[in-house]
């Protein structure tokens, strides 16, 4: 509020809700849209996804592939309903999967009535999520296998650089710096899937 | 996601490699002792491929992020000089380990840490909060607030909206409030914050704050502001202009209840009145959107607003439901 003054000449601050107009405002606001309302759909695709007894290395370039072109698509124009957009997208992406598959699994197809259900959905509310996170970091973490619980442990709580926790736990850098990368890879597998069984237990 | 697929090993397949790599990136780009402008113009690169690439990346990062607010359990005397100034000793440090490890695995160690309450405020309301060593609070309207405090230890976290600080300074003990990947630290103050996406503002009224990352990808990664100053900050930098005492009083008008626009394009009025009403305005053209205004408005009170578009600006308001449309 009160910018855009007249008198000044214009800098970042006197224009900050301008349209993106550069690649990489764009790319921040693509960035912020992706966290905020795709990666929350990421349990629901999974399981969509896993219908017909896909391998989970199949199911896993499928999910890239539709991250790819969902991001894409959104370079032209951020879309009102992520939900629908991202369900459509996965429905044909997978009808034309199917589609190249050599030999189709029956129950291939099963379930894409189902999408409806999925789109309908309201969205979780966000103080309810702001409240949950650290409970939620608290579970990811326990689930982590020991080393790279240990490693994560170290760098986000202790604020230990990678060099640190190797004096520190008497491995080579290089491990850790494994561990770490296994680690962020697991903490987003559980942060971005798990939400489903807290809702399904609900 | 079970357990057993937890613990697999990785499967092949173009998704895994291209998380494979992104969280190379990520565990090598935060940590400053193992990153370099050589390994900055790689990831550039490597984002610029494609956005399979990137999306990886995205997804990766937020999660890396996401367990930065692991940091709040951090005891605090373990913060400033930290291992560097203590001679090794395995031993000692390998049972710290074990016992950290213990605590975490047992349940409930997040609640035996300071307690941490959440403030919130919903769309059009505001709210007042007194901490105990006198630190005065107010939210502005849909604002997500977590405190943490336990006599010695003074953070608070602005996960969403604006809040404005006066804070009752302790040398020994400085509040700390964190929002997106910065700290803004007081030195003694009165200051306001507020979060959009992907960006923060804060704004001095009196005394002086500090702002710093340890995000090291961050330009000028600290900066010092005073009584007058704003400041912007995304995730690549931080500017700060000098503000006018006027300008500044007007920025805070939301504390009671005000908003001022100062030659503010429409489209820029709206979203601000969005964020403290049910009933939303749409601009429904580029030409309407363009048009600039000034203004002292009631923050609450749309139709007062709506009255000015239509009576002043000679636009056409039409009302749907919850949306109050506006065009030429």
């Amino acid at each position: 509020m009160g910018r855009g003054m007249a008198d000044r000449p214009k800098n970042d601050f006197d224009v900050p809700n301008a349209p993106a107009s550069g690649e990489a405002a764009g790319m921040e606001e693509l960035e912020a849209w992706f966290v905020r309302e795709v990666l929350p759909l990421e349990a629901r695709l999974i399981q969509f996804l896993r219908r017909g007894g896909r391998s989970n290395s199949d199911v896993e370039d499928l999910r890239q592939d539709l991250y790819e072109r969902v991001f894409d698509a959104a370079r032209d124009g951020i879309p009102k309903s992520t939900r629908a957009f991202v369900f459509t997208a996965a429905r044909n992406l997978l009808i034309n999967h199917v589609k190249h598959e050599q030999v189709v699994p029956f129950t291939s197809v099963e379930g894409l009535e189902d999408l409806n259900l999925a789109i309908d959905e309201p969205a979780p509310d966000r103080v309810v999520i702001a409240r949950q996170e650290l409970r939620r970091l608290q579970a990811a973490l326990d689930k982590l296998p020991e080393r790279q619980r240990r490693a994560i442990v170290l760098r986000k709580i202790q604020g230990l650089s990678i060099r640190e926790i190797a004096e520190r736990v008497g491995a080579a850098e290089r491990t850790v710096e494994e561990h770490l990368t296994e680690g962020v890879r697991t903490l987003a597998s559980i942060l971005y899937r798990d939400t489903l069984d807290e809702e399904q237990a609900r | 996601m079970t357990d057993a697929n937890l613990n697999s090993p990785r499967m092949a397949g173009r998704a895994n490699l291209a998380d494979a790599r992104a969280s190379e990136f990520i565990v090598r780009c935060y940590d400053r002792d193992a990153w370099s402008e050589a390994d900055q113009a790689e990831l550039d690169a490597w984002l610029a491929e494609s956005s399979a690439n990137r999306t990886a990346f995205i997804r990766l990062k937020s999660a890396w992020l996401r367990a930065n607010r692991l940091d709040a359990l951090r005891p605090m005397s373990q913060r400033s000089g930290r291992s560097a100034q203590t001679p090794y000793q395995p031993g000692i440090k390998l049972a710290a380990v074990v016992t950290l490890l213990a605590l975490l695995t047992g349940s409930g160690w997040f609640l035996s840490r300071p307690t941490i309450q959440t403030f919130s405020t919903k769309v059009g309301e505001r709210s007042h909060i007194q901490l105990s060593d006198g630190t005065r609070i107010e939210l502005t309207t849909d604002t997500v607030l977590r405190v943490a405090t336990d006599g010695t230890y003074r953070k608070a976290w602005l996960d969403k909206g604006e809040a404005f600080f006066d804070v009752v300074h302790n040398n020994r003990h400085p509040f700390e409030l964190q929002a997106l990947n910065y700290r803004i630290v007081d030195l003694g103050t009165e200051f306001s914050v507020r979060r959009d996406t992907g960006r923060i503002r804060v704004t001095v009224l009196k005394g002086s704050v500090r702002v710093g990352t340890s995000d090291i990808r961050v330009r000028n990664n600290a900066v010092r502001m005073i009584a007058g100053d704003v400041a912007i900050a995304d995730s690549r930098s931080i500017s700060v202009t000098r503000k006018s005492t006027a300008e500044v009083a007007d920025a805070l008008g939301w504390r009671n209840g005000v908003l001022v626009f100062r030659y503010a394009p429409l489209a820029e009025v709206a979203a601000e009145f969005n964020r403290y009403n049910a009933i939303k305005l749409v601009i429904d053209d580029r030409q309407a959107a363009k048009e600039i205004i000034s203004a002292r408005l009631q923050a609450t009170d749309v139709a007062a607003f709506a009255r000015m578009a239509h009576d002043f600006m000679g636009l056409q308001v039409r009302k749907y439901g919850d949306e109050i449309h506006i065009s030429r």
